[in-house]
């Protein structure tokens, strides 16, 4: 099997009329997607020879955050709903963990269904007030509400305030618990494969088609007889699950929970990954994850010997860098990184 | 619970109030007019307080200190706007939500390059050190100050809108920009004049708030949310709107934060009321975005 | 229900929009299998009676009777779903799916099945054959997998018909199906759309005369939002009202 970057003029054919290529090439995405995977797949393989638990750790983060976008992207990406409020299930799924740890409850399938059963409800609350509008209010509002959120958690007083609260302990399944990190990180990485895999199934099943299609063209979808509404509601149920899922894991990697991680930097930042990796395709946020954490951790630690004093500056003010970084990418990214890859269209 | 406290409370909502209308008025004219999210508000906001407090660590003089601060967040506003606003415009609002947050992070991150990571802090201009006499209780002045401020801006605001001939284009702008567009009027100039008039608000509301806050990165955010939360409930686009919008909110917090735990004392165990009452008072604004919203998606005034 | 009660009864339509009366008292019925077509200079609110019809606007008046139901208060997606769809006077289709993927969707609008997760609609027989068998009556079976982006406007609006077909509706609101179609794409629409007749009721908004005389059963005149006349094409054809109003405007506009 060879892989070729340019596409010959059958495959143009193809790309024409809609229909994937399946001539004995593998497509460029779907190596990429596979290199991928194989390369996270690795990483504590990598790490006992270079890198140490550090590695473990960046990557447990980079996997985490990236199993968050693939949440968002639902939303995002698919459903083109600028939410910009989706940390606060990250940090509901992480308080789950927290506060029934400190009640002495460290059944893993009981913080799963805690934070799921908790978050669910809140995303169908919250959700069916937002969808009522559209456009900048529906931005604003997610906004709005996720610092809500924010807020109530910096009042709990009893469970940290805003200083946050440390997890003495790690969600249990069984036998095993998630405090070893190689467990933890694959735990992870399955996660992100499992929910990637069905992302994928979802965006071409019914109910995916619809919302796609609504994103699109809404005024037609409500024409041919469609609750547009019930889909929009039911995918953003759906990857805010997904994010609290992702707040599970945050927990049980830090150890720790505050409401730093329901702040709108977050979601800033998970809506950073999706753009910038390739909304409406399932990998992109994946990419987008890694690019920019990896991007955050290089500029806060630079040492490349720059002259100046650069090197000190710009390691000390890294964010004004981000935040120049993420202006370039909102005016001159189209589709994405991953995404310019997969060509025009939602897609694999 | 004295009625005299119940006033000073009210007096106080009013007055943060008159803040966020300053807040308000300039992004709802923005949003409305250019169809275009401007996160970094809150930066102006920040940029207000931060340029007055160092103008006035120079010179001592709070005039000239509350003049940098208005024509310097101006000019703030106006070069962001050439410089990436205006490419905004034609683009999505997650272009635009995204490209404002990157400002966010930059202008937080540059105030502390300029002036350090540590909080600056301005002095109450000695014109109000004392507090005066308000029906009984010691009141401080400077809040009376920040209402009249407030009041006469408002008061300048309609008169430009409403009769004024570039009150007439806003105004047009704001009901329909692509008929004001085909009707030749220079919308570059426009666009620049409503974001740096929204910018100039902005800064001195920052102004205004320096000798109360403290003056560090990230203070603008907070207001920023509660300035959205104002617009979305007034409705986008109705300095109307923002007007009540902001009254209420600010009257609805103060009061709020001031009296709900009273209330909660007499209902609940203590400790309980405590605990609740502060997770309340913080909702309370969302609270009653969530019931308007549920009630008329488009805002009060829309 | 006989075959001779209307199947879709308008009766005092009002609609203002702040001072103007857009739509003035309009009495409006159609037929099983009828064709009734709705004419009138621009500006007399054709479009707008479409909206109401299509529930997209809601009245300030007035009462709209849908086989046998009061759909006055009802919403846009209810309607479609009880068998009333509409075409747009601009294309609206999903531009960026293909013509097998938007007739899969309209297929699946009145399938009703739609919280299905996992299932791969493309490898659905029972969304694909309807789909294709629609896309072959409508002339497009060769370009199903085109994306409409890629389709001629023509072909775009054929396929918007198509769409509304696999809705299997009672009554079909056209919104000037002919609008931008060169000579020979509006003769094949038009033979098209009179294979429909008997089997739908259609409500037919044209300015192309020739088509509305080909295809009506009747006429109704719209001017300035109020109904001035309805009957046979002959009858309007004769209505000195009816002329009045066309040939008056058309005396404004030589002396303007």
């Amino acid at each position: 099997m060879t892989i070729s970057l340019h596409l010959n003029e059958q495959e143009r054919t193809a790309a024409a009329t809609g229909r994937a290529a399946r001539l004995g090439r593998m497509q460029p995405r779907h190596a990429a997607a596979l290199v991928l995977f194989a390369a996270l797949a690795a990483v504590p393989f990598i790490a006992t020879f270079a890198g140490g638990p550090y590695l473990v750790t960046i990557a447990s983060r980079i996997v985490i955050m990236a199993l968050a976008a693939i949440g968002l992207n639902l939303v995002l990406g698919y459903g083109g709903l600028v939410s910009f409020g989706h940390a606060l299930y990250i940090g509901l799924g992480a308080y789950a963990v927290g506060i029934a740890t400190q009640h002495g409850l460290d059944n893993g399938l009981a913080h799963i269904a805690i934070a799921l059963g908790a978050g669910g409800l809140l995303a169908l609350v919250l959700g069916a007030i937002s969808l009522r509008t559209s456009g900048m209010a529906f931005i604003m509002i997610t906004l709005a509400f996720a610092q809500m959120a924010y807020v109530s958690a910096v009042s709990l007083r009893g469970y940290g305030g805003e200083d946050g609260l440390q997890i003495a302990g790690s969600s249990r399944f069984g036998p095993f618990d998630l405090s070893n990190a190689t467990v933890l990180y694959y735990v992870a990485f399955v996660l992100l494969a499992a929910v990637a895999l069905l992302t994928s199934r979802l965006v071409v099943s019914r109910f995916g088609m619809v919302l796609r299609a609504t994103k699109f063209n809404e005024q037609r979808m409500v024409a041919l007889g469609f609750k547009t509404f019930r889909f929009k509601l039911i995918a953003y149920v759906i990857s805010a699950m997904i994010c609290v899922i992702a707040g599970i894991l945050q927990a049980n990697l830090t150890h720790f929970v505050s409401p730093a991680y329901m702040q709108w930097t977050v979601s800033g930042e998970l809506i950073v990954m999706v753009v910038l990796g390739g909304m409406a395709t399932v990998i992109g946020p994946i990419v987008g994850a890694v690019v920019l954490l990896l991007i955050e951790d290089q500029l806060s630690g630079i040492d490349l010997g720059l002259p100046g004093g650069a090197d000190a500056f710009v390691s000390a003010h890294w964010l004004a860098f981000l935040g120049l970084f993420i202006v370039a990418t909102a005016l001159v990214m189209k589709r994405g990184l991953y995404g310019t890859l997969v060509g025009e269209g939602d897609k694999l | 619970m004295t009625t005299a406290l119940v006033i000073a409370q009210l007096v106080n909502g009013v007055q943060f109030g008159v803040l966020l209308f300053l807040m308000s008025a300039g992004l709802t004219l923005v949003l409305g007019i250019m169809n275009c999210i401007n996160l970094m508000h809150g930066s102006l906001y920040m940029m207000g307080a931060y340029l007055a407090a160092a103008a006035y660590g120079q010179t001592h003089s709070f005039l000239i200190a509350a003049a940098a601060g208005v024509l310097g967040t101006m000019m703030v506003g106006v070069v962001v706007e050439r410089l990436v606003m205006s490419r905004l415009y034609s683009r999505s609002h997650l272009d635009q939500v995204l490209a404002t947050f990157g400002l966010i992070l930059f202008f937080n991150e540059v105030v502390r390059i300029v002036w350090g990571p540590a909080a600056l802090s301005m002095e109450m201009p000695r014109l109000f050190a004392q507090p005066i006499d308000l029906v009984g209780l010691p009141y401080p002045p400077y809040r009376f100050a920040v209402l009249g401020v407030g009041v006469l801006v408002a008061g300048a605001l309609y008169l430009l809108i409403h009769k004024t001939r570039t009150g007439i284009v806003i105004r047009a702008a704001s009901a329909n920009p692509a008929m004001t567009r085909s009707l030749g009027v220079n919308v570059k100039l426009l666009n620049m004049l409503v974001f740096g008039l929204g910018a100039a608000l902005a800064g001195l509301a920052g102004v205004m708030a320096s000798p109360i806050v403290a003056i560090q990165s990230g203070m603008g955010e907070p207001i920023l949310i509660l300035t959205l939360v104002i617009i979305v409930t007034g409705g986008i686009g109705s300095v109307r709107g923002a007007f009540y919008g902001a009254l209420i909110v600010g009257v609805v917090d103060t009061v709020g934060r001031t009296f709900l735990p009273m209330l909660l004392r007499q209902l609940l165990e203590h400790s309980y009321a405590q605990a609740v009452s502060a997770t309340i008072t913080s909702m309370s604004i969302y609270v009653l975005m969530a019931i308007v919203l549920a009630v008329r998606p488009q805002g009060l005034f829309r | 229900m006989t075959p001779t009660t209307p199947l879709l009864t308008v009766t005092g339509l009002v609609k203002r929009f702040g001072g103007i009366v857009v739509s003035d008292r309009i009495d409006f019925d159609l037929k099983h299998g009828e064709v009734h077509a709705l004419i009138g200079p621009n500006g007399a609110g054709k479009t707008t009676f479409i909206n109401l019809l299509s529930g997209e606007i809601a009245p300030n008046e007035g009462r709209i009777a849908f086989d046998g139901q009061d759909i006055t208060r009802a919403s846009t997606s209810s309607r479609a779903s009880m068998g009333l769809v509409r075409s747009y006077q601009v294309t609206s289709v999903v531009q960026e799916f293909t013509a097998l993927e938007n007739v899969m969707l309209a297929v699946q609008a009145r399938d009703r099945r739609n919280y299905e997760f996992t299932r791969d609609v493309r490898g659905d027989a029972s969304l694909t054959r309807p789909a294709r068998a629609v896309l072959e009556q409508i002339g497009l079976g060769a370009k199903q997998n085109f994306r409409v982006a890629n389709l001629a406007h023509g072909e775009r609006r054929q396929l918007e018909l198509g769409m509304i077909l696999a809705l299997q509706p009672k009554v079909m609101l056209l919104d000037e199906p002919l609008a931008g179609m060169s000579g020979l794409e509006a003769e094949e629409m038009v033979a098209f759309l009179a294979r429909l007749k008997g089997t739908y009721g259609i409500v037919l908004v044209e300015h192309d005369m020739d088509a509305v005389f080909a295809l009506a059963d009747r006429v109704t005149v719209l001017v300035y939002g109020r109904s001035i006349a309805t009957g046979s094409p002959a009858d309007i054809q004769q209505n000195p009202a009816v002329r009045l109003a066309y040939l008056g405007d058309e005396e404004e506009e030589a002396a303007a």
